[in-house]
C-alpha cells in the first residue's frame, strides 16, 4: 500500500475510534470516484468523518445543513444583480467545492435533493443557462437521519442508487466510548490535523483505482452476484447495471487500498454491504438491509 | 512373420476403407484410361482384398514380379508407350492397385497412401475444373483419414472421428495452400510437355468451311470464350470477334490458306474508340485469339498475320487470357499487292454458270463496284432468301443451287455465296470466320461467347477503301446480329440446349454458374507467371529474384506460424485457468477430508485464515497455496513457471488429520 495512505488510515483512526472498517470504505467510496451516504442517529460523528477526510487530503471543505426551507439555489449558487458593472453576476453556492457535506439530507424538500443530486451525477452544475465544471476531485458526503424521524423527507428509491455506498457508523465499543471521554476535544484534533496526501495525489489514485486487474473468474463471480439479486430468490428490486458498476469500481478500490494490483472475492465481500444494501431494501423496512446483503453473499458460490 | 504384422494393422473392415479410397482416387482416370486396365485393377483388387479377409497367403516375389512385368506389357500394348500422361497415369494406377497384394507392414499402408495423394495430383492434368478440385479436396481428406487411422493404436475403423481429424489437418492446411499458390515461382512455361488432347472431342471453328459446317456447331451450347471490357461493351451488333480468313474456294469448300507469319501492321491506319477487353480463350488447338476489329495492342506472344488474323505464337491448347487493345474505325491494305488480289480473285473454273451469268448482267447494268454490292444485297433482302438452321442439300453447283433454288441458309451460305460472286464480278473478297455477339452475364459483368454464336461473313476490297466488312447475313436477318442466334433462329431457341432455357431461375443459376467458372478460370488458373510478377510488384516484391520470394515466403509463414502459436499459447493459458481451478478444488477436498469444509461462498484468503487457525502446522504451506492460487487465478499475467510451482505444491499437499495442532 501507498504509505501516505496508511498513515491517511492511521491518522483517521487516531481521531474517529474502533471505525476502521468504516473509514476505509470512506476512503474507497471516495477513490473509486463515487459518493457517500451516512446512515445514522444524530451525534454518531459523522459530521466529522466527513470533516476528518477532508482536512486529511488537504481538501476543500464545505457543508450544507439541509432543512426543509432549502431552495435549490442555496446549494448551487444564483445571479446577484451588480450595480457597479450594471449586470448580473454568478454568486457560485456551497456546492463548488471538494467535499460536499449535506447533512441530513432528508430533511430538505425533494426539489433541494435532487438539484444536489443531479449535481453529483454529473459532476457540473447548470445555472442560469451556463453550465460550470464542480472542481476535483468532487465527493459528497451525505448524511441522514433513520427514515423513521419525523419531519424528514426519505429520499426516493431511484435516488439511492446515486449513492456508491451508504454505511453506519454504529455506536462506539465501550472500550473507545471510554477513549472519547477521557481524551482531548475531538474538534481540537481536527484542528492540529496535518493533510497527509494532496489533492493531486487524490486524483492519481482515482484514475489508478479503473486500471486494478479483475480477472475472468472474478467477474463471473460479481456477475453471479449481481444475476442472483435479481433472480426470485431474492426479494425486491435487483441491482441495477450501475449497481454492478459500483461493485466492480469498489472491489477495485478496496484491492487498491490493500496494496494489491488484482481483485480477489474477499475484495468483493467487503465492500458488497456497503454497495448493494440501500440499493436492495425496499421503503418500508429498513431494518432487514443487513440480511439482504448476507444472504446474497451466502447464496452465491465463488466461481 | 510378416503376416502378423499385417493383421494387426489391416482388418477387413480397414481394408474394404482402403479399396473405397483407391476407388475415390481412380475414380476420375477410369473415364479416359483404357477398359482393359480398369478391368485388371478390378481383379488385382479383388484378390487383396480376399487375401485379407479369406486370410489367403500372400503371392510371393516371382508372382508380384511377373504381375509388375504384365501391368508393364498391358500399358505398353494399350497406350503403345509407357511415358506420357495417359500412359502413366494408367501405369501408376496399376502399381498402387498392385500395392494390395503385398500390404504386410505399416510402411506399406503408408507407401499406398501417398502414392494415392500422387494420383490425386495426376487428375489435375486431365480437367481443372472446380468440381474436380472440390472432388479431390474430398479425395485427399479420405486419404488423410487414413493416416489418421494407421495412427491409432486400436484395430478400429472410427470413419467419422477420423474424417473430423482429417479434415481438420486439411482445412489447417489451407492458409499455407494459399500462400504458396500465391508466392511459390511460377514458370512461364511448364517444365514437362503437356500432351494435348484427342482434338476430335473439341467443338469449334476449323480453318476451312463448307455448307453445313456452322449450322452444327451452332448446336453447341460450349463457351468459346469470355471476355470482360474494361470500358462500356460496345453494342452487340458491332461485336464480330475475327477468327481465320478463308481465301480458297474450291467449289464447294472454302480453305484458310494465309501463312502463319507475321504481317505489316504498319498498314493499319486506325482511329475512332478504343476498346481494351481481356479474353478468357477455351482452348481449341489452333493458332488463332479472337478478337474485335482491328486489334492494334496487341497481347505479348501474339502477332498479326497478312490477313489481320491475330494469331498466338503457338497452338492454344490450355486456358488463354489475354488482353486486346482494338480501334473500331480502321483502313487496312489500301493498296492491295498484286499477288494478294490475284489470289483474292481466285475461282474454280468452270461452275455455277447462272452465277456468272447474273454476275455479267450485274457488270452491264452498274458501273460502278459500290452499286454493285448495294444491288446484290438489296437482293438478298428482298427476294425471298431465308435463314434456316435446316437449309436443303446442295448440288454440285452448290452457289447456282442456293442463290436461284433453295434460296434458305445459314451464315456459311450466305457468306460464301456472297464471295464468290463478288469476286465474279472482280472484286477482290474473303471469307471470315469468327464469333458474333455473345451474351451479357451482369452477375460476373462480362460477356460470354458460345459456340452457338459462331458466325461468317464477308470481306470486299475496295479502292480507297480498303478491306471492308459486309455480312450478307445481315441483310437477310437483321435479327441475327442485332439480337442474337435465338431470335432469328426460332427452331433452335425451342430445341436449344440448357442454356437457352425460357425459365428464368435456371437461366440465371446458369449465368451465376458460369460466372464462378469464370472468376475460377481468371483468378485460379489464370494465375500464371506474369499475372503473379504484377501482383507480387503492387506488394513491393521483386518476383524475378528468387531472394525475395524466398524471404516473401518465410516471412509469411513465419507470421502465420507466429498467429497459430499465440493462438495455441492463449488456448494454454484457457486451459491452464481451468486447470488451476481444478487443482485448488482438490486442495479443498484434501482439507474437507481432515473436517475442513471450505464454504462455497468462502475466499480463498478467507478460507486460508480459518485454516491456519485451526490447523497452525499447515499455516505455511497453505498461506503459500493460497498466494499461488490467488496470483494465477486473479492476477494480471502470472509468470509461467508459476502454474507448475503450484500444481508441485498442491501434489505434496497431503494433510493428516492424525497431527492435532498443539494448541487447544
Amino acid at each position: 500500500m501507498d504509505s501516505n495512505i496508511k498513515t491517511l488510515i492511521e491518522q483517521a483512526n487516531e481521531i474517529i475510534l474502533g471505525k476502521d472498517k468504516q473509514i476505509k470504505l470512506a476512503l474507497c467510496c471516495l477513490f473509486a470516484r463515487g459518493h457517500l451516504l451516512i446512515e445514522d442517529l444524530p451525534g454518531m460523528g459523522k459530521t466529522t468523518l466527513a470533516h476528518l477526510l477532508a482536512s486529511l487530503m488537504g481538501l476543500q471543505f464545505n457543508r450544507i445543513q439541509f432543512t426543509s426551507d432549502l431552495l435549490p439555489s442555496d446549494i448551487i449558487g444564483t445571479a446577484v444583480y451588480s450595480q457597479s458593472n450594471d449586470s448580473f453576476s454568478f454568486h457560485p453556492g456551497p456546492i463548488f467545492t471538494q467535499v460536499i457535506l449535506a447533512d441530513e439530507i432528508n430533511r430538505a424538500s425533494p426539489k433541494a435533493q435532487s438539484a444536489l443530486l443531479e449535481a453529483m451525477e454529473e459532476r457540473q452544475v447548470s445555472a442560469e443557462g451556463v453550465t460550470r465544471e464542480l472542481p476535483e476531485p468532487f465527493f459528497v458526503i451525505a448524511t441522514q437521519n433513520p427514515a423513521h424521524h419525523i419531519g424528514t423527507f426519505p429520499l426516493p428509491e431511484s435516488q439511492y442508487d446515486r449513492f456508491m455506498m451508504r454505511i453506519e457508523l454504529g455506536y462506539p465499543s465501550r472500550q473507545a466510548e471510554r477513549r472519547i471521554l477521557t481524551g482531548r476535544d475531538r474538534s481540537m484534533l481536527l484542528q492540529t490535523m496535518q493533510a497527509c496526501v494532496s489533492p493531486e495525489q487524490v486524483l492519481t489514485y482515482q484514475a489508478k483505482v479503473p486500471q486494478i486487474h479483475v480477472s475472468e473468474p472474478l467477474l463471473d463471480y460479481l456477475q453471479d452476484l449481481v444475476e442472483f439479486s435479481r433472480s426470485e430468490r431474492m426479494d425486491g428490486p435487483g441491482l441495477s447495471p450501475r449497481g454492478s458498476l459500483a461493485l466492480l469500481r469498489s472491489a477495485q478500490s478496496w484491492a487498491f487500498l490493500d496494496g494489491r494490483d488484482a481483485v480477489i472475492p474477499e475484495d468483493i465481500q467487503a465492500i458488497l454491504p456497503a454497495v448493494v444494501n440501500h440499493r436492495l431494501r425496499q421503503q418500508s423496512d429498513a431494518s432487514a438491509t443487513k440480511d439482504l446483503a448476507q444472504q446474497l453473499l451466502q447464496s452465491v458460490a465463488i466461481p | 512373420m510378416s503376416t502378423q504384422a499385417i493383421g494387426e494393422k489391416i482388418n477387413a473392415p480397414r481394408m474394404r476403407w482402403l479399396l473405397l479410397c483407391e476407388a475415390a482416387v481412380v475414380l476420375p482416370h477410369v473415364q479416359h484410361m483404357h477398359i482393359g486396365i480398369s478391368l485388371l485393377c478390378l481383379l488385382i483388387a479383388a484378390w487383396g482384398y480376399l487375401i485379407t479377409v479369406r486370410k489367403w497367403s500372400y503371392p510371393n516375389m516371382w508372382i508380384r514380379l511377373a504381375l509388375v512385368i504384365i501391368a508393364c506389357v498391358s500399358v505398353a500394348y494399350s497406350y503403345s508407350t509407357l511415358v506420357g500422361r495417359d500412359a502413366g497415369v494408367a501405369l501408376l494406377v496399376l502399381m498402387l492397385t498392385l500395392k494390395l497384394l503385398e500390404l504386410k507392414t505399416h510402411r506399406d499402408v503408408i507407401l499406398f497412401v501417398f502414392l494415392g495423394y500422387f494420383l490425386v495430383v495426376t487428375s489435375f492434368l486431365f480437367s481443372q475444373s472446380i468440381a474436380m478440385a472440390v472432388y479431390m479436396l474430398l479425395a485427399s481428406i479420405g486419404l488423410t483419414s487414413t493416416l489418421v487411422m494407421l495412427s491409432r493404436h486400436d484395430q478400429g475403423l472410427h470413419v467419422f472421428s477420423n474424417l473430423r481429424v482429417a479434415s481438420t489437418l486439411v482445412l489447417q492446411a489451407i492458409p499455407l495452400m494459399l500462400i504458396l499458390f500465391v508466392l511459390f515461382p511460377r514458370l512461364p512455361s511448364p517444365l514437362w510437355f503437356m500432351p494435348e488432347d484427342k482434338k476430335s472431342g473439341v467443338t469449334g471453328l476449323s480453318d476451312n468451311m463448307s455448307p453445313g459446317d456452322i449450322s452444327s456447331l451452332i448446336q453447341s451450347d460450349a463457351v468459346a470464350f469470355r471476355v470482360k471490357f474494361e470500358q462500356q461493351a460496345p453494342p452487340l451488333s458491332q461485336l464480330y470477334w475475327r477468327g481465320p480468313v478463308l481465301s480458297y474456294f474450291d467449289g464447294r469448300t472454302w480453305y484458310n490458306r494465309s501463312l502463319p507469319v507475321p504481317g505489316s501492321t504498319e498498314s493499319i491506319q486506325h482511329s475512332g474508340d478504343k476498346t481494351t477487353y481481356t479474353i478468357t480463350l477455351e482452348p481449341h488447338h489452333k493458332r488463332w485469339l479472337f478478337a474485335l476489329d482491328m486489334p492494334v495492342e496487341l497481347p505479348a506472344e501474339s502477332f498479326i498475320n497478312p490477313d489481320y488474323t491475330l494469331l498466338a505464337n503457338k497452338d492454344i491448347s490450355q486456358l488463354k487470357q489475354y488482353t486486346v487493345g482494338s480501334y473500331n474505325r480502321y483502313q487496312i491494305d489500301l493498296e492491295l499487292q498484286y499477288m494478294q488480289r490475284q489470289y483474292s480473285l481466285l475461282l474454280p473454273e468452270t461452275l455455277n454458270p447462272r452465277t456468272r451469268d447474273w454476275a455479267d448482267q450485274l457488270r452491264q447494268q452498274f458501273s460502278d463496284n459500290n452499286q454493285r454490292i448495294q444491288h446484290v444485297l438489296a437482293q438478298l433482302r428482298q427476294q425471298d432468301f431465308s435463314y434456316t438452321l435446316n437449309p436443303p442439300l446442295l448440288g454440285r453447283n452448290s452457289v447456282d443451287d442456293f442463290l436461284f433454288n433453295t434460296r434458305s441458309g445459314f451464315c456459311e451460305h450466305y457468306a460464301g455465296s456472297f464471295v464468290y460472286l463478288m469476286r465474279l464480278l472482280d472484286i477482290p473478297a474473303r471469307v471470315v470466320l469468327g464469333y458474333q455477339g455473345g451474351e451479357y452475364n451482369e452477375l460476373g459483368d462480362y460477356l460470354i461467347v458460345r459456340q452457338s454464336d459462331a458466325h461468317a461473313w464477308a470481306e470486299v476490297w475496295l479502292a480507297n477503301k480498303g478491306w471492308i466488312r459486309i455480312d450478307p447475313t445481315a441483310a437477310v436477318a437483321p435479327e441475327r446480329v442485332e439480337t442474337g442466334i435465338d431470335s432469328a433462329l426460332p427452331e433452335r431457341a425451342s430445341s436449344g440446349g440448357l442454356s437457352r432455357s425460357s425459365s428464368p431461375l435456371l437461366r440465371n443459376l446458369i449465368l451465376y454458374w458460369d460466372s464462378i467458372n469464370y472468376r475460377w478460370d481468371r483468378w485460379v488458373l489464370g494465375y500464371d507467371a506474369g499475372k503473379q510478377r504484377s501482383f507480387l510488384q503492387r506488394l513491393g516484391i521483386n518476383s524475378d529474384n528468387w531472394q525475395d520470394i524466398a524471404i516473401a515466403i518465410m516471412v509469411t509463414l513465419g507470421s502465420m506460424v507466429l498467429v497459430i502459436s499465440l493462438w495455441l499459447n492463449l488456448q494454454n493459458r484457457q486451459r491452464h485457468k481451468d486447470s488451476i481451478a481444478r487443482l485448488y478444488q482438490q486442495y479443498c477436498q484434501r482439507l474437507a477430508r481432515i473436517g475442513l469444509q471450505r464454504q462455497p461462498h468462502e475466499g480463498p484468503t478467507d478460507f486460508a485464515r480459518r485454516v491456519s487457525q485451526k490447523r497452525q502446522d499447515l499455516s505455511q504451506e497453505v498461506e503459500l497455496i493460497t498466494r499461488f492460487y490467488i496470483q494465477l487465478r486473479y492476477g494480471r499475467n502470472p509468470p509461467e513457471q508459476l502454474f507448475s510451482q503450484f500444481k508441485q505444491r498442491i501434489r505434496h499437499f497431503k494433510p493428516r488429520s492424525g497431527r492435532r495442532p498443539i494448541i487447544a
